[in-house]
């Protein structure tokens, strides 16, 4: 039953990823429906060009990945009361700084909230209060639909994914090897590891560490 | 006797116990906020084995919620347990029976629910009073991350009968009297039961890379000696695929359900 609404749902949600709006159009499209537009052309895969997205930030403004075309991207998929996403927000947490530390180096940080309305950690309010009780300078867009997030294969909050500068997809995974500060050894921060190797121009060369955290609360 | 200490956090009602199903339903409604106080507790057992100490560290867990399997699955986390023994020593190779499979919008969980006991066995000498802490991720919809310390004396102690059920449910070695094959044919993984009514393979986090994250299933593929053969066939690739990959076999017949250790061997090429 379950199985059949996520395929009536997927099946309901292609016309809109067939039809992804040009940054041209999204301003536009964002204004005929109070709704975050969502659209993504296919499936995120990695070493190939990041679907582009169009969500709209807190304050309804449409933001797109192409907006930052030419820039490392950074997109974390957030909800504000999962527990890691709590801790690595929290004041020792490891995202407390992050964005604003690879922001210096003109990184763009992205939050995606890709839970459904009624769901843990969704709803405009609740996020615009998690921007402040985490001090939060990067935007945080919302997904309701979950469009964007079943295009990323988006699974956990965290999950993490880099486009770098061509708009290739260069990293899909874990934030780091310490869910809740705890690890079996030295402490390794993925993400900061995967923006160190492109800025070095280099691969990244732990590309895909699997993913730990709460479910993405999608709808049905 | 045995020693049922609640978590450190506080003292919770014991629910009611539910016998392990292999499909658990995950996420029955709309849960924005867990409910107050510890959703699962642990208890601790021990018995002599192998000239050592068999630790079992026992879950209860509220009905509807599950803990993690070593590899989780989509998401979730591991649960994780170290001993550390008078003498100062840490152990931290936990054994995991085999787990269950809960779904939900497509995610596929792998764990425990309703109870569980994972094991951690100590060497010969082990005596007095060793120290186990454990830390667990407990999801329904929602999740809580939960803690416990246990202190126990083992000398002496032997909560074998306590233990036998879920140590039943421990992944053996595959004989060659089970009816099942592991093979890696040309990048692919080949796994055959025969005379069975279904298999279930749970792979390790290596083995998920190695298949790309693609779940196979076992088909009903033909009839040997009048035995229905199932099999599974799946490609392995990625960079972890050509070493050897690790698993959990689960063997339903008659008899009831078996758990298999498989490993599919190296790929020839990653031979030294």
């Amino acid at each position: 039953m379950i199985r059949c609404l996520t395929l009536a749902s997927l099946v309901l949600a292609l016309p809109l990823m067939g039809c992804s709006p040009s940054p041209a159009n999204a301003e536009a499209a964002a204004k005929e429906s109070v709704a975050p537009t969502a659209a993504a052309p296919g499936a995120a895969t990695l070493g190939e060009a990041a679907p582009d997205f169009t969500l709209n930030d807190l304050d309804g403004t449409p933001v797109s990945l192409s907006d930052s075309r030419g820039k490392t991207v950074v997109i974390e998929w957030f909800n504000p009361d999962c527990p890691f996403v709590k801790y690595a927000h929290g004041r020792k947490g490891p995202l407390r700084t992050l964005a604003a530390t690879h922001a210096e180096n003109g990184i763009v940080w992205l939050a995606v909230n890709s839970g459904a309305p009624g769901k843990q950690g969704a709803g405009l309010e609740r996020n615009k209060k998690a921007v402040v009780e985490y001090a939060m300078d990067h935007p945080v867009l919302l997904d309701e639909s979950g469009v964007v997030g079943k295009a990323y294969s988006a699974k956990t909050t965290p999950h993490m994914f880099v486009v770098n500068e061509a708009g290739v997809l260069v990293y899909a995974g874990a934030l780091d090897n310490a869910p809740l500060g705890n690890s079996t050894g030295a402490t390794q921060n993925y993400v900061d590891a995967a923006l160190a190797d492109l800025s070095k121009a280099g691969a990244v060369s732990n590309p895909s560490p699997k993913p730990y955290g709460c479910s993405v609360k999608y709808g049905s | 006797m045995t020693q049922l200490l609640p978590p450190r956090s506080a003292v919770w009602p014991l629910g009611v116990v539910l016998l392990a199903a292999t499909l658990l339903p995950w996420g029955v409604s709309a849960e924005t906020t867990p409910p107050e106080g510890p959703l699962v507790s642990m208890e601790v057992l021990s018995r002599p084995h192998d000239g050592g100490t068999r630790v079992g560290l026992r879950y209860r867990i509220t009905p509807g919620w599950h803990i993690y399997w070593e590899n989780p699955g989509d998401s979730g986390m591991a649960t994780s347990a170290s001993v550390t023994t008078s003498d100062g020593v840490t152990h931290s190779a936990l054994q995991f029976p085999g787990p269950v499979a809960f779904e939900a919008d497509g995610l596929v969980g792998y764990g425990y629910g309703g109870e569980g006991m994972l094991f951690l066995d100590l060497p010969p000498g082990t005596s007095g009073e060793v120290l186990v802490s454990s830390r667990w991720l407990v999801c329904r919809e929602i999740c809580q991350p939960e803690s416990a310390e246990v202190r126990l004396d083992v000398t002496g102690r032997d909560d074998g009968a306590g233990m036998a059920r879920f140590e039943s449910t421990l992944p053996r070695a595959i004989e060659e009297s089970d009816g099942v094959t592991v093979r890696r044919r040309a990048g692919t993984l080949v796994v055959t039961v025969s005379g069975a009514a279904s298999a279930t393979l749970f792979p390790s986090v290596e083995l998920e890379a190695a298949l790309g994250g693609k779940r196979p299933s076992f088909l009903s593929e033909e009839i040997v000696n009048s035995d229905a053969v199932l099999a599974l066939r799946a490609n392995l690739s990625g960079p972890s695929a050509d070493g050897a990959l690790h698993g959990v076999l689960r063997v339903d017949r008659a008899t009831g359900p078996t758990f298999f250790a498989l490993t599919a061997p190296p790929s020839p090429r990653s031979d030294p």
